[in-house]
């Protein structure tokens, strides 16, 4: 007896380090990059927000940079994921399910690298040809590019999150009467919400963090678009000013792109939270209470 | 029986399956006076440092050249070097003083090992569109460069053709020759459409388009993305030794002090015949 409680409790604490030691670092993490940012807020102060990054060390062009192609990903991410979601886990035949779940699976684990590379070689001549730009290097391309890289991993989570939902509960709906599409809508939609936007916050994190393929298809520019809000033409973010430039900064410098880590940090922050908020409401508003 | 038999394979495979973990845990571990000598830099010198460690490293078996990849740009080698990360740091430009007053601990010496000479490429339609673009003068690529001339027509290519303009980001060292020269101003602000990380990415840049001007070190012009003349002078190894090209510059490797021992051997070797005809195969020219 003696043997196994002191094994339960071995196992027990041994857990409980290792737990520790994730939650250790990842508070560890964000005391660094507060750290390592401060002195460039208080030194800078509100011109952190000017748009001249190579003179002025501001991060006002890289912010809205950053928004707008996570703005332009999630567009194209969100209706055609949500809804690939739906049409697998509800409204395909099981041998199209079948084909087309690995397919995705397979796609959402694919490099970013390579989906920059289709996206330099196949997508940014297209675009330079369709919209008569310049070069094609552009927002728009960055947004085209990391929407056709998250619309995979929402569309896997959004039908297991609908999958997970219990028959009895779709089974009730039709038996009172409701059409498919009734049930998926009120029904088993709602029920998987909170799934659903636990994908949809996956979905911006993603989109915000993506570096590799936005430095190929909008390349590392820091002067930013006139007007603002140009998408076709390139633009600096806030991942491709710190990938593009830590490696030969110093002094102020690293801790301006320190900074625009914080800026990264505090909008992916600020979303998660909103999709919380939103989920609650769904949730309260279908469940009862 | 069975479980008897199944009891005696996992006695004997688990102490083996241990002790092959164990094992390749110390395969890391290298024989005694192995030094490894790391270096790291600028993009232009890169495929000379990477070829000419390749063939060293077959050479010295106990000295290890490895050259970081990818590279992260002159000042991120001189500030690599500074920090002690790395022995070598390679560099299309001279190092600045402000890097030297950086670092006041590191005695940055300067090796030369190769001369170059910034080439301005462009889009193949260009070079041999109905007018064609053969050539440029220094005020013609300044006022490409800063946004006053739009239009490829303004030069002799063209008309109503935009001009897509490449660059190199803030920190290359081919960025700072290129700017020294054209616009006497190391940090002048450009008006160009895309900044890259490297020679590669402007030479695929421009080399895709129809329309594009980029700058790229000697050896990465090739026929994909034509060079064209500047000021009438022709990018070569001629015009570059005699200093009539107008963007002529040296490669370095900074190291910290005079390079000595294991360190002497590496750049001796690149300094060697052996070394100096991989600077001329990279398309680089073999210091005189």
């Amino acid at each position: 007896m003696k043997k196994a409680d002191i094994k339960e409790a071995g196992v027990k604490y041994a857990l409980l380090a290792i737990a520790s030691v994730s939650l250790f670092v990842i508070f560890f993490i964000f005391f660094f990059l507060f750290k390592e940012s401060l002195p460039a807020f208080l030194k800078l102060g509100p011109q952190i927000f000017s748009t001249n990054f190579n003179t002025k060390y501001g991060l006002g062009g890289a912010i809205t940079g950053s928004l707008l192609v996570t703005a332009g990903a999630l567009v194209i991410a969100y209706p055609f994921g949500i809804g690939g979601g739906i049409f697998i886990s509800e409204l395909a035949p099981l041998w199209l399910r079948r084909t087309l779940k690995p397919i995705i699976e397979v796609l959402a684990g694919v490099p970013s690298v390579v989906y920059g590379l289709i996206g330099a070689l196949l997508l940014v001549p297209f675009l330079r040809d369709s919209f008569d730009m310049i070069s094609g290097f552009s927002l728009l391309a960055g947004g085209f590019i990391i929407g056709a890289m998250t619309l995979p991993i929402i569309i896997s989570i959004a039908d297991d999150s609908l999958k997970a939902v219990p028959r009895d509960l779709r089974e009730a709906s039709l038996a009172v009467g409701a059409t498919k599409w009734q049930t998926t809508k009120k029904v088993t939609f709602p029920a998987a919400s909170s799934g659903i936007f636990a994908a949809a916050t996956l979905g911006i994190g993603k989109a915000l963090g993506e570096t590799m393929a936005v430095l190929m298809v909008v390349s590392a520019i820091t002067t930013p678009a006139a007007p603002w809000y140009d998408i076709f033409q390139s633009n600096p973010t806030l991942t491709s000013l710190i990938a593009g430039h830590m490696g030969e900064a110093y002094g102020l410098k690293v801790n301006v792109l320190f900074a625009a880590g914080v800026f990264l940090f505090i909008i992916v922050a600020f979303l998660c939270v909103l999709s919380e908020i939103m989920q609650h409401r769904i949730e309260k508003k279908f469940k009862g209470t | 029986m069975n479980n008897q038999k199944n009891l005696a394979i996992k006695k004997i495979l688990a102490p083996i399956i241990v002790l092959a973990f164990i094992a390749t845990i110390f395969t890391g571990c290298t024989g005694p006076s192995v030094t490894t000598i790391k270096a790291n830099g600028s993009s232009t010198v890169f495929p000379v440092a990477n070829k000419c460690a390749e063939n060293f490293n077959k050479q010295e078996a106990n000295v290890q050249v490895e050259v970081g990849a990818p590279p992260v740009g002159s000042g991120g080698g001189i500030k690599l070097l500074g920090e002690g990360s790395v022995q070598i740091a390679d560099a299309s430009r001279p190092i600045k003083q402000s890097e030297r007053d950086q670092y006041p601990n590191v005695d940055f010496y300067e090796t030369s090992i190769a001369a170059d000479g910034v080439a301005i490429i462009v889009s193949p339609d260009i070079y041999d569109s109905g007018t064609g673009v053969t050539g440029l003068t220094t005020a013609q690529v300044r006022g490409i460069y800063n946004g006053t001339i739009t239009d490829w027509g303004e030069v002799g290519g063209p008309s109503g053709t935009a001009i897509n303009i490449n660059e190199r980001e803030t920190g290359s060292g081919t960025r700072d020759t290129f700017m020294d020269a054209i616009f006497d101003d190391e940090d002048a602000e450009t008006q160009a459409t895309q900044s890259w990380s490297s020679n590669s990415d402007v030479q695929n840049a421009v080399a895709g388009a129809s329309n594009a001007i980029g700058y790229v070190g000697l050896g990465y012009v090739s026929n994909s993305a034509p060079d064209i003349t500047l000021d009438g002078v022709a990018a070569t190894e001629a015009t570059i030794i005699a200093g009539t090209y107008p963007i002529s510059r040296s490669l370095y490797m900074y190291t910290d002090g005079e390079p000595t021992g294991d360190i002497k051997l590496f750049i001796d070797y690149i300094l060697s015949t052996e070394g100096q005809a991989i600077v001329a195969e990279e398309g680089f020219i073999p210091v005189q």
